[in-house]
């Protein structure tokens, strides 16, 4: 049609209605919507009263024929289940809206309010809401089945372990687990010996976790299963796995001699090599010329060799002079100094030491420094024979030491604080265990404060409960190492009651 | 008087027969129900004749016609014609139309004076139309269907059109037919009014669905309540003798 047109405006008439005679405007039924509504009701058929299973344990709601919907009371993903209960029933009509209706939660009722359309006699299209209600009928999952029965019951367990006479790895890794949120599916968490033990319901939770653990540090893992029970007539086999991880027992800032085929392999690096970081890769570096080296996990375990000296028999020493000979070197990041510098034990003056050093950047005479005495050592160490004619240097520095200024602050509260796995400590070990457990994560909380590098990667939680009194900040200087507020995390706290439990360790 | 009944079980009387004021042509069904109740409303008036189409049964649909004569389509068999022709009046011209358009009653809709046709019939066909119904014929659409002697009935006295036909339309329609029109259904809703019922001006016949309020709206705008044969007779003869006045 043309648009210049003219066309003549068309007012909509009114009919009577068929049934009742009121005048209305006419649609396809040609019907008024009472007498439409008397005359069909499109929401027969349609189903008003749904049983759903709801598992008390878990709050949540079985969606047929096995899944279980985790969902609270009116919310998006509780009317998404309603409403898929209904599918086949909202074939046959169009679904417009859907509402919760408040019930009382102990009713065990819920009710939703459906608003369809469907069309009908001759086109037209009627919409008409009704109300749907849903009867819980309580049903327990079958993991809480089994986990009623049997709390413990696990189908996979994760024995992590590294054979060192420290917790240090495992207190980073507890860290990592906890900011990647790794061990979500574990049962339970159990401190062993000279490691972890992860106990998980499903196995491939427990691979999942294996896998993680690879990520972050050099493993080496087998696996074995133990058959539980077997039906012979369905084929069907239930096996407990396990999973003995082994983490390699080098650790940061451990001093190790490299066996001469794995120092030929690195070009000669060492032999007398420092571990300055161990992801899933060893970065070992060669205090005397600053060569740093990579050992991936595969290169570690076809040697498997073990530290010389433990970052345990770290010693003390005051520094008298210090003479750098080398300029500044940026080694994988960090930054390095070689300096000659002459040093003594503190705990024997009668002896100095002339040596060379790469911390040639951080230490100035007076300070004091940790190293490790090779010349009070007492090594037994098979690789380090094997070099005839080394000459061992008489210490090896390894980092400087805070210990004198902490000495003041000790006892006060950080600004800081980490969460901590829900793990099962083993208490019969006694009083002397636990306090070393404590001076252990002393240390570990003083590494994270001196190495940046280190807490990179984990969540660390504001302390609300720390006040940083004038006094202390003023005396403090700008020399001891502290986290930046601004590294911190805010944590959440949705009850007081949370905060009064022990979820926090400081 | 509207009657409600049905043709072998369906409600679309008007596709069944043909009724006007000078003659009734009804289909010819497997009962004689559909016929007797033609028969005893009429018998004494106008002749009501049996027939067929072109060999169908939905001869309102086929024909077209008014008191002054009856049109029907190209493909009625000669038989059929012959029939016709001996069972009504020399009054009523009988013509057969070559015009492709066959559905003669779906494409023509009219009353004594006036007729409605579809918009594409042929020019001779109009003057055929004009000269056998002796009527004034209008290309017309109603509530934009082109179908109108589907979609709407009319007699003398009174129209049911198409129940979305708008209020100017309607003023237009009225304005050309000079008689009342109402927009409404028959058959509990349906728009196919001419399929739905047959009027002329003392008596319809409508659907057996149709409501009550649906038969009141017919018996209002058709003027039946108070028609009688013999009445319209008269009121014809006055309304003559005032035009040739």
């Amino acid at each position: 049609m043309a648009a210049n047109m003219f066309v003549v405006p068309q007012t909509r008439g009114t009919v009577l209605c068929c049934k009742c005679g009121i005048p209305m405007a006419p649609n396809p039924a040609n019907m008024c919507v009472t007498c439409l509504r008397l005359e069909v009701d499109i929401t027969e058929g349609l189903r008003k009263h749904v049983i759903i299973m709801y598992c008390p344990e878990c709050e949540s709601y079985l969606q047929p024929p096995r899944t279980w919907i985790k969902a609270q009371l009116e919310s998006k993903e509780l009317l998404t289940f309603c409403v898929k209960r209904l599918e086949s029933d909202l074939k046959k009509v169009r679904l417009v809206n859907a509402e919760f209706i408040w019930t009382e939660p102990h009713s065990k009722r819920i009710k939703v309010k459906l608003k369809v359309q469907k069309e009908v006699l001759n086109g037209a299209i009627l919409e008409q809401s009704y109300v749907v209600e849903y009867v819980q009928q309580d049903h327990m999952c079958e993991s809480c089945t089994r986990f009623q029965a049997n709390p413990d019951q696990w189908v996979a367990a994760v024995q992590l372990r590294q054979r060192v006479p420290h917790r240090r790895t495992f207190f980073y890794l507890e860290q990592l687990i906890l900011k990647h949120d790794a061990a979500v599916h574990a049962i339970k968490i159990k401190q062993m010996d000279q490691g972890i033990d992860f106990f998980f319901g499903n196995r491939s939770h427990a691979v999942k976790f294996v896998e993680f653990v690879g990520k972050v540090a050099p493993t080496k893992s087998r696996h074995d299963k133990q058959l539980v029970s077997h039906d012979p007539k369905n084929n069907n086999y239930n096996y407990k796995y396990t999973f003995s991880v082994e983490i390699s027992p080098i650790c940061r800032e451990d001093l190790i001699c490299l066996p001469p085929k794995v120092a030929a392999s690195l070009g000669n690096l060492g032999p007398l090599v420092i571990c300055t970081k161990v992801t899933n890769n060893i970065t070992l570096l060669d205090p005397f010329t600053l060569r740093q080296c990579f050992l991936d996990t595969d290169q570690y375990w076809r040697h498997s060799f073990k530290s010389l000296l433990g970052s345990r028999q770290l010693v003390e020493y005051d520094v008298f002079n210090v003479e750098v000979v080398s300029p500044e070197y940026n080694v994988g990041g960090s930054k390095y100094v070689l300096a000659d510098i002459e040093v003594a034990r503190i705990t024997d003056y009668g002896k100095l030491f002339y040596i060379r050093t790469h911390l040639g950047h951080i230490l100035k005479p007076g300070d004091r420094a940790l190293g490790y005495d090779l010349y009070g050592a007492n090594s037994n160490d098979m690789e380090l024979d094997k070099y005839k004619g080394l000459v061992l240097p008489e210490a090896i520095l390894i980092k400087k030491s805070y210990e004198e200024k902490r000495q003041k602050k000790r006892g006060k509260p950080r600004s800081w604080k980490l969460k901590s796995l829900d793990m099962e400590v083993d208490d019969t070990k006694g009083r002397a265990y636990e306090e070393k457990m404590n001076s252990e994560y002393e240390e570990f909380l003083r590494d994270l404060e001196e190495n940046p590098e280190l807490r990179f990667n984990l969540s660390l939680y504001r302390n609300k409960d720390y006040q940083p009194s004038e006094m202390a900040s003023a005396s403090e200087g700008d020399d001891m190492p502290s986290v930046p507020l601004e590294e911190l995390l805010a944590d959440l706290d949705l009850s007081e009651q949370e905060d009064g439990e022990d979820s926090m360790r400081e | 008087m509207a009657t409600r009944l049905r043709f072998e079980n369906s409600c679309e009387v008007g596709v069944f027969s043909k009724l006007t004021n000078a003659y009734c042509l009804v289909a010819i069904g497997g009962s004689e129900s559909f016929y007797s109740a033609f028969e005893t409303e009429l018998a004494d008036v106008i002749p009501v004749i049996k027939t067929s189409i072109a060999g169908t049964r939905i001869i309102g649909r086929l024909c077209a016609g008014n008191k002054n004569g009856l049109l029907v389509p190209h493909t009625t068999t000669d038989q059929e014609l012959q029939h016709l022709r001996n069972s009504l009046s020399d009054q009523v011209v009988v013509r057969r139309i070559e015009e492709k358009l066959s559905a003669l009653g779906n494409c023509i809709a009219c009353n004594d004076h006036v007729a409605l046709t579809h918009t594409d019939l042929d020019r001779e066909t109009e003057e055929i139309i004009a000269d056998v119904l002796g009527v004034e014929v209008f290309r017309q659409t109603i509530a934009g269907n082109i179908l109108v002697g589907s979609y709407c009935a009319f007699s003398n006295r009174g129209g049911l059109v198409h129940p979305h036909t708008s209020i100017e339309d309607l003023n237009e329609l009225s304005t050309l037919l000079q008689v009342p029109l109402v927009a409404g259904t028959i058959n509990r809703g349906s728009e196919v009014i001419a399929a739905g019922m047959t009027v002329n001006d003392w008596t319809a016949f409508c659907g057996s669905d149709t409501t009550a309020t649906e038969l009141s709206v017919i018996e209002n705008v058709f003027k039946l309540r108070e028609a009688q044969p013999s009445a319209i007779v008269d009121e014809m003869r006055k309304s003559l003798i005032d035009s040739y006045a």
